[in-house]
């Protein structure tokens, strides 16, 4: 049987607003994506993108309803165990790439593997690992502020594949590239999950991107519709043509 | 405009509370400092003139002896002068109660039948209903409760009253205030003792010299000038005659016509000229205590800049978009200065009660060094006069505005386009970290040329040692973000703790360096100080070691107030001397005199004993040539002070005034001398007793056979003097009760650096509340990247400890510059001794572990602010 790497149980999630109705971000949302898929949201803004991904990251809670990460459910867990469940099973790209401008790129890189405490050779060897994989292993030392912004994007990526994460979160994680990098990019990450053999969500506006993905759901007014339709694009970039 | 300023304010006040309350804390207690010092220094001098005016009321001049005391017989003279409207004479003794030796009453003889303005008044409410024992007569020696004639009990005219003062033996007027602190009433008796003598008074009748006179001392007693003479203090002895002129005479025609006629056992001065005399007294102590207080609101200006820079990067796109709606630079200025001067505005208010309270629970510790050191009135009362309060709105909102301009014209001056852009304020502080680097060693490297260029070409200002200290104030600042930036940046990062707290530190420098310098400052301030005062209290033992050399010191309990009339009778000094353990007796006799308005104080010394007693520790000239010039009578030695005050050294000659006119001794050595600032002469005894009259002597040093016990001699000398109001002391109690007076001096600075550590302890918290706020995007990153919420507590607190110690590292560097300047500059221009310095490192790691620990208190409340920050705050923006 194929391992569930992220489960939506009828999960409902409102917003308090002062003194107005309750602002209904999510609607009995049920999805289950096994591991080593690879999933395209789509939508408009404000149409609940964001708020999938933070209950898909334990960052938030649902209202109602249940979010199975690795097997856990995030609501039965405290706030500690939540941040120590996204150290070990979920993986976060970001559109605007939130890399530490005091570090380097390998600190960058290494900054989950601190917060976990795991120890330092480790994660030296691991970070040198993703950084070459990802065709920048001979800027470790470089501080992340004078790379371009297709780097820092595929530094991102290394950091959040750095534990080895079931589920890998992506947010726009093209959305301030151009077209050319946001294609290299796009392509080598989905070329990182299949090696590490995890699970991707990625929200994205680009149609180009999305067809990337095994399947490509849309979201309207917080109700999400799920397809499974066919991929209809390849793999077409590597990192050694990215350099 | 102003619509827009007072609902920016109450918007900006609301979402950034922490943030103003901690600009606002650091700016009260900056004018705290400055209003407790103002309240302190200014109390200081008008407890002196309280006093003046309570004894001399609106006399136009006042005669004076040159040491002292001088002969009644010139009363006549001075009445007998054509522009003298009225004259009094006072015969003033200060006397320790029998009852608490510790309480002074300043005793003061007048003709109370003449013109004397003492307010008299035979029965307040209060006490008319005291109690009946008899009106006690004044006897010496005698018993306390003694006396059996009619005290002026009742109503009775101030004629009534002044007859009986003269009638009634040991009939004294004390204040209203120290007769309900003692619970006397009229006819009560009580002992007090003048020198070696004991005394019984009567209360005869209250004198309430607040009525006119609010500061005066409650301390002060009024009685017949013959019954202070003989009882109290010496016959055909006054100290002062008040004089006032008739209506339009020239005054210094009069006193130049007085002085004449009186001779040179005199001098005459107006009251404000003896206010001057005591202000010239205390200059050095005020002043220095004021520049103290004024780093205080120095480092509160950082605070301010702080503030004003986070609020500023918080509102950027507030202040672009009203830019591009049409504001000129002028305004958006005048929107960022209103408020910060509003803040200021009330730090002030907030400061000037904490500042009067600091000065209240202070007070004693000043007032002890005000009669203990500069043998003045103490301060009773706090009167705050209106230019405190004037120069706490000054300083106040001055330190804010000043704190603020920078970040204000730094945002007037964007363009709206550039203010609309999210703003990468910390880049710019590290490109310009290496200039201000250089701008401050600049500062400081052309103020110590100066100092000492200055000195090359023979030009001196006691006042240079400030200018140094200004430019460390002014160039460790500029010195900060490069010293942080290179210790911090390159630090390894290993793993999510306190290295990587250094490393946030060097990213976010444009907050945390103005942090780190106020912090540095700080801590200059307080290593500096504690520097100063470790040296003073070592070279002290030094000098105390090398200087009390004799077993066992006796003088009288009314000593330190009693001056002249303190003094030991013959009697006594045989009895005492006659104890079989006793080698060797060294008399002391005390006096001040005068030259050129500077006070000169005299002490004549037996030296009747072998050379080994005698060790006087010198700063130039021999010690053994000097005791044999002093024993030749036509020598003195000074002390370091006034060496440095007049520029005489040995071999000059010293001039000084005597009863019979100037005399003149050569110097025969500077000794080092740390008991009095205005510098100190020694001579014999005999050349004492030859230049100025033969008098009693005040102190008598024994020294002991060398198997004798001191302690057991001084218990028996106290049993064979059972009665008499001596202190007898050990050489090992009198050492402790020099320190003991040497720490009360140097207490004040304690409050100081007080102070400055938590206006520091305010920066560290303001600073960590920017950065948490600044840094909401970077602590949700950490969140969603799986970090506790223990460990952003950690991380924030680290960085409190961090920010600590790079203010620890760079103001004890600072600290020991200051230090340098107020051992080596401003200690020899201010108060003339030479002191060795003495690092603690005792001392230094208390400081250090106290400064630590109040970082960490710090960080605390904005640790749990920062750890609080959920994940979902990881916004669309860039870090």
């Amino acid at each position: 049987m194929t391992e569930t790497a992220l489960e939506f149980e009828h999960v409902t999630k409102t917003y308090d607003t002062s003194g107005a109705e309750p602002f209904r971000a999510l609607h009995d949302v049920s999805f289950q994506i096994p591991r080593g898929r690879t999933v395209a949201v789509v939508g408009r803004s404000g149409s609940g993108k964001s708020t999938l991904l933070h209950l898909a990251a334990a960052i938030d809670l649902p209202t109602s309803g249940r979010v199975v990460v690795g097997g856990r459910d995030i609501s039965s867990l405290s706030d500690g165990d939540r941040s120590r469940l996204r150290r070990t099973d979920v993986g976060l790209v970001f559109q605007f790439f939130h890399l530490l401008p005091g570090l380097s790129v390998r600190d960058n890189v290494v900054l989950p593997g601190w917060i976990a405490g795991r120890p330092q050779s480790e994660l030296d060897r691991r970070a040198r690992e993703l950084l070459d994989r990802v065709g920048l292993g001979h800027y470790g030392a470089r501080p992340v502020q004078k790379l371009s912004g297709g780097e820092m994007q595929r530094v991102a990526i290394c950091r959040s594949l750095l534990a080895r994460p079931k589920v890998l979160l992506a947010d726009e994680p093209t959305g301030n590239l151009d077209d050319e990098n946001a294609r290299r990019v796009m392509s080598l990450l989905l070329e990182l999950i299949r090696e590490e053999g995890s699970t991707l969500l990625f929200v994205t506006h680009s149609e180009e991107m999305a067809a990337l993905a095994d399947e490509i759901w849309s979201i309207h007014s917080g109700t999400l519709q799920v397809s499974a339709p066919e991929p209809t694009a390849t793999l077409t970039a590597s990192p050694t043509a990215m350099n | 405009m102003i619509r827009y300023f007072l609902r920016s304010l109450r918007a900006q006040l609301t979402t950034g509370r922490s943030l103003y309350l901690l600009s606002v804390l650091g700016v009260a207690l900056g004018v705290a400092s400055v209003v407790s010092i103002r309240i302190l220094n200014h109390n200081a001098l008008a407890a002196f003139r309280g006093g003046v005016r309570a004894v001399s009321g609106d006399a136009d001049l006042t005669v004076l002896g040159v040491s002292e005391s001088f002969a009644d017989s010139l009363y006549p003279t001075v009445l007998g002068d054509p522009s003298v409207a009225s004259a009094w004479p006072i015969h003033r003794v200060g006397v320790s109660l029998s009852s608490a030796p510790e309480v002074f009453l300043d005793v003061i003889g007048t003709d109370l039948l003449g013109v004397t303005p003492m307010p008299l008044e035979s029965a307040p409410s209060h006490m008319a209903s005291g109690s009946n024992t008899p009106p006690a007569s004044a006897s010496e020696a005698g018993g306390e409760e003694a006396g059996d004639e009619e005290a002026g009990v009742g109503e009775e005219t101030p004629l009534a009253l002044a007859v009986d003062a003269i009638r009634v033996p040991g009939w004294v007027a004390v204040t209203p205030r120290l007769a309900a602190e003692r619970g006397w009433a009229l006819g009560d008796s009580f002992g007090v003792t003048s020198g070696s003598r004991r005394v019984t008074l009567t209360v005869g009748a209250v004198v309430d010299f607040q009525k006119y006179a609010p500061l005066a001392s409650r301390y002060l007693a009024v009685m017949d000038v013959s019954q202070a003479q003989a009882f109290l203090g010496r016959s055909g002895r006054l100290h002062q005659i008040d004089v006032v002129l008739k209506d339009g005479t020239d005054v210094e025609a009069s006193r130049a016509r007085l002085a004449r006629a009186l001779g040179p056992s005199v001098r005459v001065e107006t009251p404000g000229e003896r206010v001057d005399d005591a202000a010239g007294l205390l200059g050095a102590f005020r002043l220095n205590l004021t520049a103290l207080s004024l780093i205080s609101l120095f480092v509160g200006a950082f605070l301010i800049f702080s503030s004003t820079q986070a609020s500023l990067v918080r509102r950027r796109g507030e202040l672009g978009l009203l830019r591009s709606l049409g504001t000129t630079r002028a305004q958006t200025s005048s929107i960022v200065l209103g408020e910060v001067a509003l803040l200021g505005a009330v730090g002030v208010a907030i400061g000037l009660p904490i500042g009067y309270w600091a000065a209240q629970e202070n007070v004693h510790f000043v007032s002890a060094t005000l009669t203990n050191i500069y043998l003045l009135s103490a301060i009773e009362r706090l009167e705050v006069p209106v230019s405190v309060f004037v120069t706490a709105g000054v300083v106040g909102i001055g330190s804010a505005l000043l704190g603020a301009i920078l970040p204000a014209w730094d945002a007037a001056k964007e363009d709206p386009r550039s203010l609309l852009v999210a703003y990468q304020v910390h880049e710019s502080t590290g490109r310009f970290s290496g200039t201000l680097a250089v701008l401050g060693l600049g500062v400081l490297l052309i103020s110590w040329s100066a100092y000492f260029a200055i000195g090359v070409f023979g030009v001196t200002s006691r006042y240079s040692g400030f200018g140094l200290g200004l430019a460390l104030l002014i160039g460790l600042p500029l010195l900060t973000p490069w010293t942080v930036r290179t210790l911090t940046r390159n630090v390894p990062a290993r793993g999510f703790g306190l290295s990587l707290s250094l490393r946030n530190l060097a990213t976010r420098l444009q907050t945390t360096a103005f942090s780190v310098a106020s912090l540095a400052i700080a801590v200059s301030m307080m290593v500096g100080i504690t520097l100063l005062v470790g040296s003073f209290r070592e070279t002290l033992r030094t000098w105390v070691d090398g200087s009390i050399r004799a077993d066992v010191y006796v003088t009288t309990e009314s000593w330190t107030q009693g001056g002249a009339e303190a003094f030991l009778t013959d009697e006594l000094r045989a009895a005492l001397s006659s104890h079989p353990s006793v080698l060797g007796v060294e008399s002391l006799r005390r006096l001040t005199t005068r030259r050129n308005d500077r006070r000169l104080p005299f002490a004549g010394v037996s030296l009747g004993l072998p050379d080994s007693c005698y060790a006087f520790p010198m700063r130039s000239g021999n010690a053994m040539d000097a005791l044999a010039a002093l024993r030749s009578g036509n020598a003195a030695l000074i002390s370091e002070p006034l060496s440095r005050l007049t520029g005489l050294g040995v071999g000059d000659e010293l001039e000084f005034d005597t009863p019979t006119g100037t005399a003149r001794l050569e110097v025969a050595g500077v000794s080092y001398d740390y008991s009095t600032e205005g510098g100190s002469v020694l001579v014999s005894l005999e050349t004492l007793n030859r230049l100025f009259g033969a008098a009693p002597i005040q102190n008598i040093a024994l020294f002991l056979a060398p198997e004798a016990d001191p302690e057991v001699v001084v218990s028996e000398l106290r049993a064979k003097t059972a009665g008499a109001p001596l202190l007898i002391r050990s050489n090992r109690s009198i050492r402790e009760e020099v320190f003991r007076i040497f720490d009360q001096t140097f207490a004040i600075t304690r409050l100081l650096q007080g102070m400055a550590l938590l206006v520091a302890a305010c920066g560290i918290s303001l600073t960590l509340l920017v950065l948490a706020r600044e840094r909401i995007a970077e602590l949700a990153l950490y969140r969603s990247l799986g970090a506790v919420r223990p460990q952003i507590f950690g991380l924030f607190v680290g960085e409190g400890l961090s920010l600590a110690a790079l203010g620890l590292l760079l103001g004890t560097v600072g600290g020991l510059v200051l230090a340098a300047i107020l051992i080596y500059v401003i200690n020899p221009s201010f108060f003339g001794w030479t002191i060795r310095p003495a690092w603690s490192w005792a001392a230094w790691v208390e400081q250090s572990v106290t400064l630590l620990s109040t970082a960490v208190l710090a960080s605390l409340y904005p640790a749990l602010r920062a750890s609080r920050v959920p994940a979902q705050e990881l916004s669309r923006e860039n870090l």
